[in-house]
């Protein structure tokens, strides 16, 4: 297996840090059915 | 078959530009395989819950990223519905979460099902210009 590319190192390090939208809140972000069908 | 298409909803856009371009380039590959993949469906890494899907770049090293999908087969239109993305080491948090998400998805699929073709074109065409969301369809690949 070849080590990984400078790029893939850069990642992994970015990997540790947090989301900027967390789970709970793209929930909230999404629309929910009433706010979905009022897109049409 | 109807025409393919990728709809990003706003969570998957906001974590994907927090991500890096190299990841988030990666991941957005695999998504926008959807587009020309011998059949939709094998865009997938894997079906996660009844509605909801799982889009998957995993490299060597074990870093990666993921995204959770709906999927919408009608008669005129397959849409990947993405709903968010995140980086593999945040992938328990949004797991924990998949029955939430899946909920959604299921919600978007009832809605898209009980529209015409045509509500669903012109649906389509409206995201193009809503600054939250983005489009791609086999035109953009």
């Amino acid at each position: 297996m070849s080590a990984p590319t400078a790029g893939e190192a850069g990642d992994e390090a970015d990997n540790e840090s947090p989301e900027a939208v967390s789970p709970e809140e793209a929930l909230e972000m999404l629309p929910d059915e009433d706010e979905f069908e009022a897109e049409f | 078959m109807g025409r393919r298409y990728v709809v990003f909803f706003e969570p998957a856009l906001t974590n994907l530009d927090a991500m890096g371009n190299h990841m988030a380039t990666r991941l957005e590959n695999q998504i926008t395989d959807f587009l020309d993949a011998w059949r939709p469906e094998a865009a997938f890494a894997k079906p996660l819950q009844s509605d909801l899907w799982q889009f998957k770049w995993s490299p060597r090293n074990g870093s990666g990223a993921r995204a959770f999908s709906g999927y919408f087969a009608g008669d005129e239109h397959n849409i990947a519905l993405v709903l968010v993305t995140f980086k593999k080491n945040n992938e328990d948090k949004f797991n924990l979460q998949q029955k939430a998400f899946n909920s959604r998805a299921k919600s978007l699929n009832r809605t898209l099902d009980s529209k015409s073709p045509s509500d669903i074109g012109t649906w389509l065409e409206d995201q193009r210009n809503n600054s939250d969301r983005k489009v791609l369809d086999e035109t953009d690949i």
